[in-house]
């Protein structure tokens, strides 16, 4: 305990640099810990060991508070890992002295993004301790070792992606499928199947495995799907597009050989767009649909002929953006990705012959390919995204948007995407019938139809404009805008600048807690480092301008916004605006905590229906 | 509304439309000085001179 009396003041000042210097030198550590391969399931003991090891040497080494952050499942060739991301956003913001993690190849399999986070960390007075390496990278010597331990992680990467590629290779070469097994075949494992589309669809599930499936090794044609692949190839050669065929198959039942009927169920990612009401919702979760891009697919696919087809890949990259991982491109493949450069014969057994494929192909190639609508400047629709139709979800409690469009007359419209897709008055080809695979059609909800109208938008959008003008933007956000409008760190830098002055501040309060200063000297002290914090707050620099002036009232910084600008605002504050077919606005949904700054209603009901 | 206490999800939304709004002003700054440099006095008579011509 200090006496103040026995202190002078010059004294006291010597004791809080030095309090304050030595929390800044080793009081805060991160403990960073990565796994690429994590199954929650099996997750094993690595992402626990590598923290524990951390922390022993972090508490034996005087730590007295310690931070951890993990990836788990996310692998080091790049930056874009969540964790690694706000380690770096804390090391900005001056919250980290140390970090430690237990092996080298943790943080990075990559040499120049490695070499590229200890200058990070180093610009920022930030040690960078390895557990096992016993690494100090300020030394000549500890700088050599690691360059050379980070050259081996990174071979590592580029040994893993080689014999990847060579083990596909022999896997093609024997004639098996890569990846998921396409629509229209299956594992065979009827006895352990867990397909979503088994139970109640597949007449095999549950039953014995298929003995031509080689335990799994093999794909078996699915008995339903086969007959979809059938109707698909011979559809699109009677001359029916990509769209037609996926509205067939959406929207009606089929009778198979065996006389029974079925509504055809696709596989692979789930649709956001439900289908008509007779489609089998289970779970409550949205049911599946066929898309113009899912038949394509299928189309081009030669597996249906019983071969394996080689396409182009991309090439290995180690493409890196330390701060901005989001700038990160997916490799890019040189030339046509879907072309097929060799064909393989596979061990399966074929749907359609390849002389049906080589027609589709022929077919397909024949028509244009170059959008009607190229080199015309795209419209950008302020509403698109977020505008749903309120006739839709109070009949079918189902979520479909509004879509904009130019009208004959220059007047731009919103129209149900619902309607647009289902309900319109189209002549429709007739579609061949396939080897007794008949479809039963149904007639398209015409009553839905009659509900639905197209909506102004210069109306529609002047509800939204008067809806957002109540938005009352809180003083206390400003700091944050100007601080993202004068650095990209945004608030990360003002508040590593004002890291230290708040440290004071802290020692300042625990000495006259203490007693070893007087009242005066405290008061004195404390509005110094009070009115250096206030100066560093973002929204009083001058070089933020009139910014927050600006701001407020929100209504007019809305009014200078272009059309892009509003739709990723719009996105941001609703999940969903709800407009009726007079096109009045129902319903508003907003995240929180812009619905309460709007004044909105828990139910976000605007108008009572 | 102080951002510190906001739930994780709220705040990432607000720092979000922080961005965004950042990037707004950013935009609009931009177009004013475009505006300024174009209406110059010497543009200005230069251009009444070409319509002078004319």
């Amino acid at each position: 305990m200090l006496n103040k009396a026995a202190f002078g003041k010059e004294e006291i000042y010597r004791i809080i640099a030095e309090e304050t210097a030595r929390n800044r030198s080793s009081n805060v550590w991160a403990i960073y810990a990565r796994k690429s391969r994590y199954d929650p399931h099996n997750p094993g003991y690595s992402m626990e060991i590598q923290p524990d090891r951390s922390e022993e040497y972090a508490r034996a080494n005087g730590a007295k508070e310690i931070k951890y952050f993990d990836d788990a499942g996310r692998s080091g060739k790049n930056s874009n890992r969540a964790g690694l991301q706000r380690l770096i956003f804390d090391v900005k913001a001056g919250k980290i002295d140390v970090v430690v993690f237990h092996r080298l190849d943790r943080v990075f399999r990559n040499l120049k993004s490695l070499l590229e986070f200890v200058q990070l960390l180093q610009s920022y007075n930030v040690r960078f301790v390895s557990v096992t390496e016993q690494l100090d990278t300020h030394t000549w010597w500890g700088r050599l070792v690691m360059v050379v331990l980070g050259s081996l992680a990174e071979a590592y990467v580029w040994q893993a992606s080689d014999n990847t590629r060579e083990g596909l290779a022999k896997h093609r070469s024997k004639g098996l499928h890569l990846g998921r097994i396409p629509f229209g075949y299956c594992n065979g494992l009827c006895s352990t199947c867990n397909d979503e589309n088994g139970k109640g669809y597949c007449p095999l599930f549950g039953g014995p495995d298929r003995s031509e499936s080689k335990r799994g090794q093999v794909a078996v044609p699915h008995p339903v799907d086969r007959y979809a692949i059938l109707l698909i190839f011979q559809w699109y050669l009677s001359g029916m597009s990509f769209r037609e065929i996926a509205g067939l198959l959406n929207n009606h039942r089929m009778t198979l050989p065996d006389g029974s009927e079925v509504l055809f169920r696709p596989r692979g990612k789930r649709g956001t767009m439900a289908t008509v009401n007779t489609f089998p919702v289970r779970n409550g979760e949205t049911p599946k649909r066929f898309s113009r891009e899912s038949i394509r697919a299928i189309l081009e696919n030669p597996f249906y002929t019983g071969q394996v087809a080689r396409y182009r890949r991309p090439q290995f990259s180690l493409e890196d953006d330390l701060e901005h991982p989001e700038r990160i491109s997916n490799p890019k493949i040189e030339g046509n990705s879907r072309e097929v450069l060799e064909l393989f014969p596979g061990q399966h057994e074929p749907l359609i012959s390849f002389e049906t494929w080589q027609a589709v192909t022929a077919l397909r190639k024949g028509k244009g390919s170059t959008p009607a609508r190229l080199g015309r400047p795209a419209r950008i629709y302020p509403l698109s995204g977020v505008a749903r139709c309120w006739e839709c979800f109070e009949m079918l409690g189902k979520e479909f948007t509004l879509r904009g469009s130019l009208g004959g007359k220059g007047i731009i419209y919103y129209r149900c995407a619902y309607l647009h897709d289902h309900c319109l008055k189209r002549q429709r080809k007739r579609a061949p019938r396939v080897e007794g695979v008949n479809p039963v059609m149904n007639s398209v909800d015409q009553e839905l139809a009659e509900q639905h109208k197209n909506l102004r938008a210069d109306k529609v959008e002047a509800q939204v404009d008067q809806l957002i003008s109540k938005l009352i933007v809180p003083r206390e956000w400003d700091d944050w805008i100007a601080a993202y409008y004068l650095s990209k760190d945004g608030m990360a830098e003002f508040e590593r600048a004002g890291y230290r002055h708040r440290q004071e501040l802290q020692q300042i309060r625990d000495l006259f807690t203490a007693g070893h200063i007087a009242l005066p000297e405290f008061e004195r002290r404390t509005r110094i480092l009070q009115e250096k914090l206030n100066s560093l707050k973002p929204a009083s620099r001058s070089d933020a301008g009139n910014l927050i002036n600006e701001i407020h009232p929100f209504s007019e910084v809305w009014r200078k916004l272009t059309n892009i600008e509003k739709r990723q605002l719009l996105d941001m504050i609703f999940a969903g605006l709800y407009f009726d077919r007079e096109g009045r606005l129902i319903r508003a949904d907003a995240y929180e905590p812009f619905r309460q700054l709007l004044n909105l209603p828990d139910d976000g009901m605007l108008v009572e229906s | 509304m102080e951002i510190e206490k906001l739930s994780p999800a709220e705040q990432q939304r607000v720092v979000r439309f922080a961005k965004e709004l950042a990037e707004v002003f950013r935009r609009i700054k931009k177009d004013t000085e475009k505006l300024q440099a174009e209406n110059t006095p010497d543009k200005i008579k230069k251009k009444e001179m070409a319509e002078d011509v004319k």
